[in-house]
């Protein structure tokens, strides 16, 4: 091989090495951007076009937030005050959220049937439960798959903060549609420009080197991890000084904007999120964690609120001024609920079976309440809303196809949010 | 007389040796003894004799490993201490090899049976990477490869496994499996909270001594105590306040067994009940994770049993004040009991024994039993020797040695099947922790045999690893096996993997710096709640309790409740300065003073410094490490200094850190690591101030490469210290010239290659 190559002018060799590699590694087979042939298969009349998914890690106290008892004994010291939507009331650690509230829909009485963290935030995720021998893929990585339609060299699927291995990534679907994660909101794309002293020539030259090294290498293996590392350097070439970058520059946004969403690190992971949909990213993921309160629940939740409270009402207000409010979805969700009953530490335990999750955005008919729990807020009373009902419920704001189904490698049939059904009545 | 004579090509194991090259590019195995005037004292492994060699005559990567010791005021005239800590070597036991031969035999015939033929043997450039890698976690440097490639002795892949064993690299490594399994973190809030600042030195201090597994897992099961008092007391402290759910972990980690279904209701796929769940949390109930009295309420209402009498008594006399003033004496509106809190909030968490019983849940649907019905312990299968004892501490101790026991082969079975995942790249069992009822291993046979050899030698995992090491399985070429394609493979070899992000930044460190694996961490430091957790030394309320009169004690928390009130008010308003920060800068700055000095005088009363050893000067204390240690950024130079091998950084690193980059498991769960491709891989190998730092001329290997005459040589060197391999022909061919004409750019051009191929990454 390498005496044949040794025949070949430089343009020839260049273009054989990069044949070889592709054909080697299946690398530019699929590229990221090609309109899938089941794109038809999208509703071309989606309300939804972004996703803005803010995970609250950890299970959100609904009674001590947005499923209000006052006449349960331990409800805990928070008062029910009025919102911009008739008769919805919230706590009143959260009073800007209460003037967003005509734009939110508040989800009761959502049901989950997994109880401990790893398996309830995977649950939640990826609307399967958690197997050994498969990793289902999450909801942004399903959108790349089915309509992953961009126009930037970004990747269409990001997740800011947290932790880079929450459940809910490509799975079974080829790592390509794995969400990007940044471990915060200030550090951009980390080393995207080449050093100085290098320019495209030198990089060409050294990416072909690369190759070369690697044919032996390739002659004896080629596996679908080996052609996933190929396929992030195609996509790694591409952004390199694009000028997609410049949406990780908060900088540019006036100090009015900033100010909009306070001045935690989360708040500014909301305004990234926002300059990441304007530049093409279709599905954002933000965490926000914390809300594991076994001990010490109501001082907890205390700042847990205020940076929710500040932060979300600065992103709905803003997304609302510019417009984009109407084809972006907000979704609020935490993989269970917690108990009304206080434990021996002034904590909440889990309560998957009856909590709350949010929706705004994106044709989502704001200022409403569906589904109701009993007096404690401790099972549901009516229109229970399950996980994946719920990832159903984004997937049709999205227009993706519920009933299609996709193979896994080993032949195992899935579809977006296992059978769920929407919950159609929270839009329009 | 030709002092090189002394660098030779023979390995041997001798405690602390290490591979020096000398200026000529000859390799050396020997221990440093002391220095005097300018010529290194040292004896060598192969024959034990000593000698003496002027400094000069070291390569200079040595000559600035020996500078940097001496600068460190560790090699001196009067001796060495650089690698004094005690590792426990490996035991060599003859039947060791026969264990070894015996699973060879097992996997011949499972291949004859499938009609299936094995991988090849691997080359010993390939031999040098993998052992390196499987077993210290790091890819081999240039003279350790050389040095192994040079060797002529017939057995020298055996002897070079147990030298890998013997190398604190060995402890690094293992370090990854077990705080990705334990979820050990030093970082907020687990290292203040549970005490991993006082756990993680104890994890990697029970694989120096090589403490036996059932011994390991018996100590984290049984601790109580504060963690820095018993730093196995971190285990139950990671579930703090959730006894439940720190039983199903235990029961997944140790047995294999999924029980956090059965917690709530019946399993649904497994043959396990409620009832059974409840009746094996019954031996554990009494293990109480918060202490009662430090709270505010608890204090109110009169908890403070169970801990020592001085303490309690304050905090009885602050209950009188308050119960003689109705609550008046506190002028500030969070009163005193919320400030005791906040100065005894380390003092919360520790583990201790309670004679609680458990019930069943109110909601218990079954009819064997009614709800809130009390359970007896029970354990799930095997017999529990003698009767449940009624005292918590007994209970716990019964639990754990049914748990620990020979007779219960989960346990074996778990521990064999981990280790033979972390160096093979997979399992018999699998997955691991999922094992039910209709679990079968692959080869059913071989998991005897290996369970039975880890019963042999009493789960000492160095010995078992040994056994594992010497087979000439672990000699075959990996081969692929896709996750998602059922029985494409079929233990041909071990399997094809993307190093872990442990293993990629620990390759890259040894090419960074010289001896990355004599660099310790030992103190981790912290905050959690207001107070300070330090490796070293319990946090300040401990000392305060002991060093403070009683009186004193009383009087420092009422001066702190009248401080709290201000300091809060402050806090909110500049938190709250939106308004000043964007118009009035000048105010703003004036409420940012008056903020900080309010808090260090608050922090002042929750850390008082004078009670803290080396606390004020801690930044500038040897090997101790911020949780928050790790930054990469600003210049390569400031970079290298920062250099620590994965297992010496916070656990987990930063964000950003190249190793959440790689899938570092953040140890929020149990073995949550990932070896999925991403872009941010990429940008990093391509672009970032460590692949510069390895294409400069300081980087290991070039300046290994210095000492070459001949240009092949150096590139020769260049590719070993990288890929672990010389460059095949045609490589050379492609790019011996460009090396010759323009040898720098030609340089950077090549490592950039080689860093960015899939042969560095992917363990062949």
């Amino acid at each position: 091989m390498y005496e044949e190559l040794h025949k070949l002018d430089e343009l020839s060799r260049r273009k054989f090495l990069q044949y070889s590699a592709k054909a080697l590694l299946g690398v530019g087979l699929c590229s990221i951007g090609q309109k899938p042939a089941w794109a038809s298969e999208v509703n071309p009349n989606a309300s939804t076009k972004n996703v803005i998914y803010v995970f609250l890690q950890g299970g959100m106290s609904q009674i001590d937030t947005f499923d209000l008892k006052p006449d349960w004994a331990q409800q805990g010291p928070v008062e029910a005050i009025t919102s911009s939507a008739d008769g919805i009331q919230v706590s009143h650690q959260l009073p800007n959220l209460a003037r967003h509230m005509d734009k939110i829909a508040v989800i009761r009485s959502m049901q989950s049937h997994q109880g401990a963290h790893a398996p309830g935030q995977y649950f939640l995720h990826t609307s399967y439960e958690e197997r050994g021998s498969i990793q289902h893929p999450g909801l942004g990585a399903w959108l790349m798959r089915l309509s992953g339609e961009t126009n930037s060299t970004l990747p269409g699927n990001m997740r800011i903060g947290g932790s880079s291995n929450t459940p809910g990534r490509a799975g079974f679907l080829t790592s390509q549609y794995n969400p990007l994660h940044l471990g915060n909101s200030g550090m951009g794309i980390p080393y995207s420009h080449a050093h100085h002293s290098v320019d495209a020539y030198e990089i060409q030259k050294r990416l072909e080197l690369t190759q070369l090294l690697d044919l032996s290498f390739h002659r004896q293996y080629s596996s679908k991890s080996m052609a996933a590392h190929a396929q992030v350097y195609e996509q790694a070439a591409k952004i390199m000084g694009s000028e997609d970058l410049k949406a990780f520059d908060l900088g540019q946004e006036s100090p009015k904007t900033r100010a909009l969403y306070g001045t935690t690190g989360f708040g500014k992971s909301c305004l990234l999120a926002r300059r990441l949909v304007e530049h093409g990213v279709r599905f954002v993921e933000l965490n926000l964690s914390g809300w594991d309160t076994h001990t010490d629940n109501h001082e907890q939740l205390k700042l847990l609120n205020r940076t929710l409270d500040e932060s979300i009402a600065g992103l709905l207000n803003d997304l609302q001024q510019r417009g984009l409010l109407d084809e972006t979805m907000v979704v609020i969700g935490t993989e269970f609920g917690r108990t009304p009953d206080m434990n021996l530490n002034d904590g909440r335990d889990h309560q998957p079976q009856a909590f709350t999750c949010l929706l705004a955005g994106g044709g989502i008919r704001g200022g409403q309440v569906y589904g109701a729990t009993d007096e404690r807020s401790a099972n549901v009373t009516e229109n229970a809303v399950t996980i994946p009902d719920f990832n159903a419920t984004i997937a049709h704001g999205l227009g993706l196809p519920l009933d299609k189904i996709v193979y896994s490698p080993s032949g195992r049939p899935f579809q977006v949010a296992d059978k769920g059904r929407p919950v159609t009545a929270l839009f329009g | 007389m030709n002092k090189l004579l002394y660098f030779c090509i023979l390995l041997s194991s001798i405690a602390n040796a290490r591979i020096f090259t000398s200026i000529d590019g000859l390799t050396l195995e020997a221990k440093i003894l002391y220095e005097r005037a300018g010529n290194v004292h040292m004896q060598r492994a192969a024959d034990g004799r000593k000698f003496a060699l002027p400094l000069a005559r070291f390569s200079v990567k040595d000559q600035i490993f020996l500078r940097d010791e001496m600068a460190a005021g560790r090699l001196n005239k009067d001796g060495y201490t650089g690698s004094s800590r005690v590792l426990s070597p490996v035991k060599k036991n003859p039947l060791h090899l026969n264990a070894s031969r015996r699973i060879d035999l097992i996997f011949e015939k499972y291949w004859a049976s499938r009609e299936i033929e094995p991988a090849p043997l691997v080359s010993d450039e390939q031999y040098v990477r993998r052992a390196s890698l499987s077993l210290i976690g790091r890819i081999p440097t240039a003279a350790e490869a050389i040095h192994f490639f040079n060797s002529t002795q017939p057995n020298k892949r055996s002897l070079l496994v147990d030298k890998l064993l013997d190398s604190p690299g060995y402890v690094s490594h293992f370090f990854t499996l077990w705080a990705d399994v334990l979820r050990a973190r030093t970082q907020y809030p687990h290292g203040g909270q549970s005490g991993g600042v006082y756990y993680v030195p104890w994890i990697k201090e029970q694989l120096r001594k090589n403490v036996p597994y059932d011994a390991f897992v018996r100590s984290l099961l049984t601790a109580d105590g504060y963690p820095w008092e018993n730093p196995a007391a971190s285990y139950h402290l990671r579930d703090i306040g959730m006894p439940l759910d720190s039983l199903a972990m235990t029961t997944q980690i140790f047995l294999g067994t999924r029980l956090e279904c059965a917690q709530c209701h019946n399993h649904p796929t497994d043959q396990w009940t409620q009832k059974d769940f409840y009746e094996l949390a019954a031996f554990s109930h009494g293990l109480n994770t918060i202490i009662k009295g430090y709270h505010e309420n608890d204090i109110r209402m009169g908890y403070y049993e169970g801990f020592d009498r001085k303490r309690a008594s304050v905090l009885e006399d602050l209950r009188e004040d308050y119960d003689k003033t109705d609550g008046k004496r506190f002028s500030t509106d969070e009163d005193i009991f919320l400030t005791t809190r906040f100065v005894m909030d380390p003092l919360r968490y520790g583990v201790s024994h309670t004679e609680r019983d458990i019930a069943l849940p109110r909601d218990y649907n079954y009819s064997d039993n009614k709800p809130n019905s009390l359970v007896r312990p029970a354990v799930l299968y095997g017999q529990l020797e003698g009767t449940v004892p009624s005292s918590s501490s007994k209970r716990v101790d019964r639990f754990a040695d049914w748990l620990i026991s020979k007779k219960n082969t989960q346990f074996t079975s778990v521990v064999t099947n981990r280790l033979l995942q972390y160096i093979m790249g997979q399992s018999l069992i699998n997955p691991i922790d999922q094992i039910t009822a209709n679990t079968v291993s692959a080869i059913p046979e071989l998991s005897q045999l290996l369970n039975q050899t880890m019963q042999y030698v009493d789960f000492d995992m160095k010995q078992f690893i040994r056994v594992l090491c010497n087979t000439r399985f672990f000699q075959r070429q990996a081969v692929i096996d896709e996750p998602d394609v059922p029985d494409d493979y079929q233990w041909q070899g071990p399997v094809l993997r993307r190093m872990s992000a442990e293993q990629i930044w620990d390759s890259i460190a040894t090419l960074l710096i010289p001896d990355v694996d004599a660099l310790y961490t030992d103190v981790y430091k912290t905050k959690y709640f207001n107070s300070s957790y330090t490796s070293d030394q319990p946090p300040a309320v401990v000392r305060l309790a002991e060093v403070y009169s009683k009186n004193k004690l009383v009087d420092h928390l009422h001066q702190f409740a009248a401080l709290f009130g201000p300091y809060a008010n402050m806090k909110a308003r500049f938190q709250n300065a939106n308004d000043e920060r964007l118009n009035d800068p000048q105010k703003y700055a004036q409420l940012e003073r008056q903020f900080e000095e309010l808090s260090a005088e608050y922090h002042r009363f929750v850390d008082p410094v004078e009670l803290v050893s080396g606390q004020s000067d801690f930044n500038a204390k040897p090997g101790s490490v911020d949780s928050m240690m790790g930054s990469n950024s600003g210049s390569s130079n400031r970079a290298l200094s920062n250099i620590r091998r994965a297992s010496e950084l916070g656990s987990p690193a930063r964000n950003g850190h190249l190793l959440q980059t790689y899938g570092q498991s953040d140890r929020q769960l149990i073995e949550n690591s990932s070896r999925e491709s991403n872009l941010l891989q990429a940008l990093f190998m391509m672009n970032s101030h460590e692949t510069n730092a390895l294409m400069a001329k300081s980087s290991m290997p070039v300046l290994e490469a210095d000492l070459a005459l001949s240009a092949e040589e150096k590139l020769a060197t260049i590719f070993i210290g990288f890929l672990s391999r010389r460059p095949t022909a045609e490589e050379q061919d492609l790019l011996i010239d460009d090396f010759r004409i323009d040898p720098i750019n030609a340089r950077k051009r090549i490592i950039w290659g080689m860093l960015n191929s899939q042969q560095f990454v992917f363990l062949q």
